[in-house]
């Protein structure tokens, strides 16, 4: 009698029902299909973490498709104490700041953020517009700070990791992240207020009404 | 004062009496690298809060990033990375052994730096990997396996491999002449083996056919 050894839509249902831990599980032990349900699952997350670092989407689907790549040749080397997303995170932004500074030995010239944006003014919603400015200037600032203090701070502020676990994907300890923390915060907050005073004014008004329109469209 | 009570002490700006004293966690905060007590309920608050939303960025400017909207994602992102990643392990394969060969360009040129990096044992070429497995089955089964068994044998003899077998140039042959699944160009869905007495029959099935 024939005998069914392999079939693919059965081995997909099985890990697309599994936790982030027992996909890791399978990775370690070579499933490429556990892989691909962690590309799956997981890209749109890392996407905006290395977005976040880079500033640059199509960078950050470098970096992603690369921290993919790292997951599966180092498979053997996750262990199964560890969180999964920590493992992950840590993969992710390490690449991105190996990324950020192959970057900076062929800067490239970019335009203005505001600039541009302002250019754009007409041609877009308000509130798209108000959002993506908020982003523009957190890239912008952000470059300001050293590597580690953007990781504490994009990864505790934006991202709204714990500060324990922002430790576990730094690779130090909770009090390093503290500092490093509360030093980005004094550097970013004297520059906003030196170089965007009015927006320490508007944005609040501004950005409460985004996230009320935003609430009211919700389902 | 506990955390929740806290949180229920109203603040001049905020929106209701159930919204934190942004003013003062804020100033709290900026005075020591620890978080004040009741800051990480007042975030949850605020995540679901609009109404105080003005007086908590009014107090703290850099709460404007917190939850930052990511960027704008294509549908079928996921998928696209998807083949991505395997166009990557694809040449990754292929740059890792001695042919030079790639077929997958990478997307960047500091993905292609990512890809000539030295490569672990564990990314040894899976071709090579897979065919010198089934080499070793049949080496330790000495041609006759018994049936039902060939499927599981296969990775633990790869490590077999991987662990005990340096490449030789007769094993290299034998691995070239041997076909492999992930080679294929197209999807399948299922493989259905059928044990004869002299002859096994495998079936690979395409996946589009919906069998």
């Amino acid at each position: 009698m024939p005998r069914l050894i392999f079939s693919e839509r059965d081995e997909r249902q099985r890990w697309h029902a599994s936790t982030d831990l027992e996909l890791l599980e399978g990775l370690r032990a070579g499933s490429e299909r556990a892989l691909d349900e962690l590309v799956q699952r997981k890209t749109p997350a890392l996407l905006q973490v290395a977005f976040r670092v880079l500033g640059d989407i199509e960078e950050a689907r470098d970096v992603v498709q690369v921290s993919f790549l790292r997951m599966w040749e180092h498979r053997t080397r996750f262990d199964a104490r560890w969180s999964p997303n920590t493992w992950i995170y840590r993969i992710v932004t390490n690449l991105s700041i190996d990324h950020l500074r192959s970057r900076k030995s062929r800067e490239r010239h970019q335009e203005p953020y505001r600039h541009h944006l302002r250019q754009v003014e007409s041609e877009r919603g308000f509130s798209e517009l108000q959002q993506r400015e908020v982003e523009a200037i957190f890239n912008e600032l952000a470059h300001g700070l050293s590597e580690k203090q953007r990781l504490a701070f994009l990864l505790r502020e934006v991202e709204g990791l714990s500060s324990q676990e922002v430790a576990a994907v730094l690779e130090c300890r909770e009090s390093t992240v503290r500092n490093h923390l509360f030093n980005a915060r004094k550097a970013l907050q004297k520059e906003i207020r030196r170089r965007y005073p009015e927006y320490a004014q508007e944005m609040p008004r501004q950005l409460a009404t985004d996230a009320g329109e935003q609430e009211a469209l919700a389902p | 004062m506990s955390d929740r009570n806290q949180l229920r002490s109203s603040g001049s700006n905020s929106g209701s009496p159930a919204c934190p004293d942004w003013r003062r966690l804020a100033a709290a905060r900026d005075a020591s690298p620890a978080d004040p007590p009741g800051w990480d309920e007042a975030l949850r608050h605020l995540d679901s809060c609009a109404e105080c939303r003005p007086a908590a960025i009014a107090a703290d400017p850099l709460l404007a990033f917190r939850r930052l909207p990511g960027p704008a994602l294509a549908a079928d992102e996921a998928e696209s990375m998807l083949l991505r990643v395997a166009a990557l392990r694809g040449a990754s394969r292929v740059t890792g052994g001695a042919s030079r060969v790639t077929h997958a360009a990478p997307s960047s040129s500091w993905v292609a730096e990512q890809l000539a990096r030295p490569r672990s044992v564990a990314a040894l070429p899976l071709r090579q990997l897979a065919a010198a497995a089934v080499v070793a089955v049949a080496l330790l089964a000495g041609g006759n396996l018994p049936q039902g068994d060939a499927v599981l044998a296969a990775p633990q003899a790869a490590a077999l491999v991987r662990n005990q077998i340096a490449s030789t140039p007769a094993l290299d042959a034998a691995i070239a002449a041997e076909p492999v699944l992930d080679e294929l160009d197209r999807p399948f869905d299922h493989v259905v083996q059928w044990n004869g007495d002299d002859l096994s029959v495998v079936l690979v099935v395409d996946g589009r056919l919906g069998v």
